[in-house]
């Protein structure tokens, strides 16, 4: 089965959920997803911290975007991880390493549902045995 | 059920659906239809049918296989 590999380096709703929908549609389709969260993209996976917000540029969509989510209209970032991971189990996510030193966190610091942490080299291979691989910045 | 058409149908399909049992999806998304025709032959579901329910919205139905 064909399997996606991909990047997320921001936690802006607009960079967060196209990168979670498009490795949700993988699962949901029989892929394997392999998600790789550097630098800014880490913090979305910072325990008590809450993506809330659009790159600059997109200001203008933000209570589009929160109002979309509020009323139900649109499911969270989290929601629609686990509507591919947790039911298909096909989709792995990890922390970068040295963004996580760069930031000062430890591993303890991530949401329980982090498969692992990893570094650009092994992510690298991850992105040599897929079929897809997708940098979302 | 709101959000991504597919997401809502794969649901629907791995919560207790049954083979040969039939899927009605209603979607107001224009490209439903298509990403429902690449997912169903993807994972192995059959396309029935897709048929305009009156304003923008879609009546896409999935036979369940096995």
């Amino acid at each position: 089965m064909a399997k996606l590999a991909l990047i997320v380096t921001s936690e802006k709703l607009d960079k967060l959920f196209p990168a979670v929908t498009l490795a949700t549609t993988a699962a949901i389709s029989g892929w394997e997803a392999d998600m790789f969260f550097t630098f800014w993209g880490l913090l979305a996976l910072k325990k008590g911290y809450e993506p809330s917000s659009v790159s600059e540029d997109y200001q203008e969509y933000q209570d589009m975007l929160a109002g979309a989510i509020d009323s139900g209209t649109m499911p969270g970032w989290r929601e629609v991880l686990e509507q591919g991971g947790r039911e298909t189990g096909k989709i792995k996510i990890y922390a970068c390493s040295t963004t996580l030193g760069l930031f000062g966190m430890k591993e303890d610091d991530l949401e329980t549902f982090v498969d692992g942490v990893a570094g650009a080299a092994t992510y690298l291979g991850m992105a040599r045995d897929s079929d897809v691989s997708l940098f979302i910045s | 059920m709101s959000g991504p058409p597919l997401i809502a149908l794969s649901q629907a399909m791995s919560g207790g659906a049954v083979p040969s049992q039939v899927v009605k999806l209603l979607a107001t998304d224009p490209a439903a239809p298509m990403d429902v025709k690449e997912w169903t032959a993807s994972v192995g579901h059959k396309l029935l049918a897709v048929e305009k329910a009156g304003g923008e919205v879609f009546e896409i139905y999935v036979e369940v296989m096995e």
